[in-house]
């Protein structure tokens, strides 16, 4: 079981969490405007990266905040978390 | 003092444990931004409480609590003001401004274990470091217990807790206590 770092709550383990897939997934700022294929890779196609992955974690059962983790896929060891919105932390 | 709904004596590991349900308090969800000084201003008018503003800590007067539960989001809980008393005035002296007042009491209980072997039998269904080092005087937690979303509460100067438990999961817990209790002989 992963150890989390909730940027307010401190270390929780991860049953309290849920996680939201990869960070920094950018909605078309226009949709009308945008392909089929520009659409569906904003709705489906995500990066499946080996290594340092930006991905987004929910504190469902502590305090019920969004927030950025920082985990290597291929160690699970947690390099650090940001807070939505905090400098670094893309939406 | 707040009447017992149900109560349980076991004797537990650590030594005996009394487990008690207590009904009858009021609960108010308050939601609003820490740095509107009205909102600490609005807790302090109703309660006589200051705001904690620290995660996993709560604040307490004789007849009130209040819980930090997210970086804009507190439980009131109150043994003699009623939940409409204490929406209202909260509503009152937040005037405009943009913020959450809403009466909990029909979703909450309370289950309080009292004894050496409290956090024990806590301990045998939920993540958290209980030990009071850890878990100390003026702090709670949001987390699992018996994977039933609670609200733990550490009790001054013992070893004993209070949990915050939606009413639907109160049975379910209630007979989990049970169950960790005996096996905690
Ligand atoms: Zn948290």
């Amino acid at each position: 079981m992963l150890l989390i770092p909730c940027p307010w709550c401190g270390p929780r383990a991860e049953s309290e969490f849920a996680c939201g897939g990869e960070a920094g997934i950018v909605r078309p700022g226009a949709p009308d405007a945008v392909s089929d294929a520009e659409w569906a890779d904003y709705l489906f196609m995500r990066t499946n990266h080996r290594g340092l992955h930006r991905e987004q974690w929910w504190h469902a059962h502590g305090c019920r905040r969004w927030f950025i983790v920082r985990r290597d896929t291929v160690t699970c060891r947690i390099d650090g978390v940001e807070k939505m919105g905090s400098a670094g932390a893309a939406p | 003092m707040a009447e017992i709904l149900r109560s349980a004596l076991h004797d537990a590991a650590g030594g005996r444990l009394q487990i008690e349900e207590i009904p009858g308090l009021h609960y108010v969800s308050l939601r609003g931004d820490p740095a509107a000084p009205a909102v600490a201003g609005a807790v302090t008018d109703v309660l006589k409480i200051a705001l904690p503003l620290r995660p996993n800590t709560l604040a307490a007067s004789e007849t009130a609590k209040v819980f930090w539960l997210g970086p804009e989001e507190w439980l009131l809980v109150s043994l003699s003001q009623s939940a409409a008393e204490i929406v209202s005035g909260l509503r009152l002296s937040l005037g405009g401004l943009h913020s959450a007042v809403t009466d909990v009491t029909s979703g909450c209980t309370t289950i309080r274990l009292r004894g050496a072997g409290s956090r024990d039998v806590l301990a045998k269904g939920c993540t958290l470091d209980l030990h009071p080092r850890a878990f100390g005087d003026g702090q709670c937690a949001q987390t699992l217990l018996a994977k039933a979303p609670v609200l733990i509460e550490a009790l001054p100067a013992t070893q004993d807790c209070q949990l915050i438990v939606r009413r639907s999961y109160a049975d379910y817990l209630w007979h989990w206590l049970h169950d960790a209790s005996r096996w905690a002989q």
